[in-house]
């Protein structure tokens, strides 16, 4: 090989690298972070980018340069040069990925391990869907005792705040068992370490909110959890991202990261709007409706709360009920509304 | 074993009596235990198939093409893309390449003169229609909506009828593809010509020993779930429903450990289809022959064994995601292995841009892309973002369009001359390429953007801020759309009345191109001679190749002769 092409290779090379770390920083592909977890997801999404662009210029370059250079000439009917393996070269692209892939296993049980170590993620399974929902405070769930992760985790603080998280079709339903709050729209207090405690009422849901880079699907039947940090102010979208019949789509709610203060103030003014209505049973009186996608809500009649409804029968809606609740729809109201009754 | 020629068709046209006896042309439509018919029937079935799920796809993107659910609506958005999954996946890929290409290829490539078991082999074919039939008759019933994948709770409430159906029709192609399994490998084991070792064997016969093993241990598994599932919809069983004590995530285990590795079945068959395209087409020998054909099994092995990193969101427990997550990033390293390799028979070679060397290089470039997002999907803190997000959807097509039907493109402009005796138009076999290729990366690209900024998978409905990614997809679903019809007009044109292709059109080293196109009926005439290595180009001169050659005409000249006599029609 010549000196001239190993300076091409190397500048090559040297060029390759600097745009996959300019492709790593600048790929735009995630929306904002606004949790503990997401910036360290993001630094290693980044990294794996970086990677992964590296691997594939390299992978799409060598295909071109064969297609331009080693091309059939015209007039040209003989073979190609008989090399049908190189020893050295399989090792190498064999330990390559290898260690590769190596780091990226070491990388993300670190990051896994920042975001979810401790907490039990794995959840319980109850012999029945038919089950209270839980009132307990983290302390006093006696299956909440921080059990000994696989990793040793780094100690991650009690939660401040638990939320019990119920998904039915189509609706996301928060109790605070603290004050006993019901609401349908999730108000955290920014930089507290929450804990979410999951369940299903009638199918699989999947509590995804894209800011935080976190996801759990909810099972029937079963407890599942999160925890996390909310560490940025502001409204987010809740979505359940495990298919969950036909208005799964629709199936959004909002997640209000707010400061510490006005979150007491909401917390109170929604016990009080309540009024004593069972006591653990309020409805937050500004909204008598679950909001859904890009301003849509899903409506309940007065006079009875579709919160009450399912403290009661422990179900999620049928589509029998779901007839009798409103919804109302805005440009294309006619079709879906209708499409709404089955 | 094969011959070199400098202009096949003219070498073949002045003794058309040495073409076998032409043989009618409804022996596709009977129940023909002969491996090629078979083949030919499972392609052009699972071709229409293909198009029935094609449409069904231009439907969804159709629904998608704007933000409100404005044109198939909810519930029947929701029936459209479970076909549309259980269409490509059941009686597409895996028939159109385990029966397709395997049936038609295996015992060519191998010397035999059928499969191990013929009349077995007749038997998987024939369940693929009924499986079919119930799909599209669920089409006008009941759709079956949860999805391919078919959690419960969701499909015990989602209508008795179709799910019934839907467990029906998968249970048939289940039969089928285990029939052809059992088949397959006793076929590669013992019935390879006298004298060539597995080694001497072509890489498409270890990809398939490799699918078909897959196959055999992970499809009984799902045909366990559907049963299951099956009681628990009809007899009010609760195997999996909670509200009886059931776990639903049992299920999920249960059909990822079919479903993940039935990724596999859906692309080593094209793995090893490429190392056999790349070849010809490069004039140069595979390289690295035995470290593709191990990592095939390597894949095989690995692939058994990664199944929950479907599930990393499923609450399972700590140990499992990290177990999962390493296993699943091993098999990047012989995935990678292959990928090299390929690139390393390219580097150096004489490649002819036919329209089966562009479908071959294209399913490099875009295998390369699902395989570098299938590490991210992996890695279990990332996967948790993107699970059951377009980025999925973006995944999956890249692996199984980009992958697999590239594939199956490359290898039907490969084949169609041996299987029809007839050469398919270049020109539109590159308009072809260029629409899929366009079409293709328009419709998928931008849905890994869509995933990574929260648009989950399966919406009739979406957030208006992802409206022009969207768009953008459904153009491209279109452009795919169109791109099919220059292929189905070539392929049905050229049949017909296309050039005579001659035995080796594009002077293969392999043994299925050392009979005549198509070959007869026990495919060769007397016994096939291994005279040369499956990928020995530029090893031999063209003398030896020519003198190989004239000895293969001659045996044939003697066979015929021999069977002049009996042979009437």
């Amino acid at each position: 090989m010549s000196a001239l092409s190993n300076i091409i290779l190397v500048g090559i090379g040297v060029l390759l690298t600097l745009a996959s770390l300019w492709y790593g920083q600048n790929h735009h592909l995630l929306p904002e972070a606004a949790a503990n977890s997401a910036p360290l997801f993001d630094s290693l999404f980044n990294s794996t980018i970086t990677i992964a662009t590296g691997i594939f210029l390299v992978v799409e370059g060598v295909l071109l340069y064969c297609a331009i250079r080693y091309r059939k000439r015209r007039g040209d009917r003989g073979d190609g040069d008989p090399n049908h393996g190189n020893v050295l070269l399989e090792i190498v692209w064999t330990a390559v990925p290898a260690v590769i892939i190596l780091w990226l296993g070491l990388a993300s049980l670190d990051v896994y391990q920042a975001v979810y170590g401790g907490a039990d993620v794995g959840g319980h399974i109850h012999t029945a869907m038919a089950m209270e929902p839980s009132q307990d405070s983290a302390a006093g769930d006696p299956d909440y005792a921080y059990t000994p992760a696989l990793l040793p985790g780094k100690e991650m603080g009690q939660p401040e705040l638990v939320v019990q998280v119920q998904g039915m079709q189509y609706a996301w339903v928060f109790t605070y068992p603290e004050s006993g709050l019901v609401a349908g729209e999730l108000h955290l207090p920014l930089n507290k370490r929450v804990r979410l405690n999951m369940t299903a009422l009638d199918v699989n849901h999947a509590f995804w909110v894209p800011q935080f880079r976190l996801k759990q699907d909810l099972i029937p039947g079963r407890e599942t959890h999160l925890e996390f940090v909310p560490t940025q102010l502001g409204t987010y979208p809740i979505v359940c991202a495990e298919l969950c019949g036909p208005y799964h789509g629709v199936m959004a709610g909002q997640l209000i990261v707010e400061t510490p203060e006005e979150f007491e103030r909401w917390q109170q003014e929604q016990v009080l709007a309540a009024g004593g209505e069972g006591g653990a049973l309020a409805l937050a009186a500004d909204s008598p409706s679950l909001p859904l996608q890009h301003g849509h809500r899903l409506e309940f009649s007065p006079s009875e709360s579709a919160f009450v409804q399912v403290h009661r029968q422990r179900l999620g809606l049928s589509p029998a009920e779901l007839a009798s609740l409103q919804l109302p729809l805005d440009a294309h109201s006619g079709d879906a509304s209708r499409s709404f009754l089955p | 074993m094969t011959q070199l020629q400098d202009n096949p068709t003219l070498a073949a046209a002045p003794k058309a009596s040495l073409d076998p006896p032409a043989e009618p042309w409804w022996r596709f439509f009977t129940f023909s235990t002969d491996h090629k018919v078979i083949g030919i029937q499972y392609l052009v079935t699972t071709f229409f198939f293909y198009l029935v799920g094609g449409a069904l796809a231009t439907a969804v993107r159709a629904e998608l093409a704007t933000p409100e659910a404005d044109f198939l609506g909810f519930e029947r958005y929701n029936g459209a893309f479970t076909l549309h999954a259980t269409i490509m996946i059941f009686l597409w890929i895996v028939p159109a390449l385990m029966g397709g290409f395997g049936n038609y290829l295996v015992p060519l490539m191998i010397g035999a003169r059928d499969m191990a078991f013929p009349k077995l082999n007749a038997v998987a074919f024939w369940l693929v229609p009924p499986s079919g039939l119930l799909l599209l008759a669920s089409l006008f019933i009941e759709a079956p909506s949860a999805g391919w994948t078919s959690y419960p709770p969701l499909s015990l409430i989602s209508g008795k009828v179709g799910e019934e159906l839907w467990i029906l029709s998968i249970l048939l192609a289940g039969t089928s593809s285990i029939l052809g399994a059992v088949n397959f490998i006793t076929t590669i084991l013992k019935m390879r010509l006298p004298g060539m070792k597995m080694e001497d064997m072509p890489l498409f016969c270890w990809a398939m020993l490799a699918a078909s093993i897959i196959t055999l241990i992970a499809t009984p598994v799902l045909a366990g779930a559907l049963i299951l599932l099956s009681f628990d919809l009809l007899a009010g069983t609760a195997f999996f429903n909670p509200s009886g004590g059931g776990d639903p995530v049992v299920y999920q285990h249960m059909f990822w450990f079919y479903s993940h590795p039935a990724v596999y079945i859906m692309v080593l068959p094209v793995f090893g289809m490429i190392s056999e395209i790349l070849p010809v087409h490069a004039r140069k020998p595979i390289f690295a022959y035995k470290a593709i054909a191990y990592s095939s099994l390597a894949i095989c092995f690995l692939g058994l064994i990664v199944w929950v990193h479907h599930m990393f969101t499923s609450g399972t427990p700590d140990w499992m995601r990290v177990f999962f997550m390493i296993a699943t990033m091993a098999i990047a390293v012989p995935t990678g292995i292959k990928v090299f390799s390929w690139l390393a028979t390219l580097w150096g070679g004489k490649i002819h841009f036919r329209s089966a060397m562009l479908f071959g290089m294209g399913f490099i470039s875009m295998f390369v892309i699902g395989g570098l997002s299938g590490i991210i999907l992996a890695s279990v803190p990332l996967d948790i973002h993107v699970h059951d997000t377009y980025f999925v959807v973006a995944h999956l097509h890249y692996v199984l369009f980009g992958g697999s039907v590239f594939g199956i493109y490359a290898g039907l402009y490969h084949w169609f001359p041996k299987m029809t005796g007839r050469l398919l138009n270049e020109f539109w076999g590159r308009v072809h390429f260029v629409l899929t290729f366009v079409g293709f990366n328009m419709c998928f690209l931008p849905m890994h953007k869509l995933g990574l900024m929260g648009m989950p998978r399966r919406v009739a409905q979406y957030d208006p801020q992802f409206a022009d990614l969207n768009w953008i997809s459904s153009v491209g679903a279109f452009v795919l759309a169109i791109s099919t019809l220059p292929f189905l007009v070539n392929a049905i044109y050229s049949w017909v009345a296309g050039p005579k292709a001659g035995d080796n059109p594009w002077q293969a080293l392999t043994l299925e191109w050392a009979t005549s196109s198509p070959p007869p009926a026990h495919n060769f005439y007397g016994d096939p001679i291994l005279l040369t290595g499956p990928y020995d180009y530029g090893l031999h001169s063209k003398e030896t190749l020519d003198y190989f050659a004239a000895q293969l005409q001659s045996l044939r000249e003697l066979a015929l002769a021999e069977a002049e006599p009996t042979t009437s029609s």
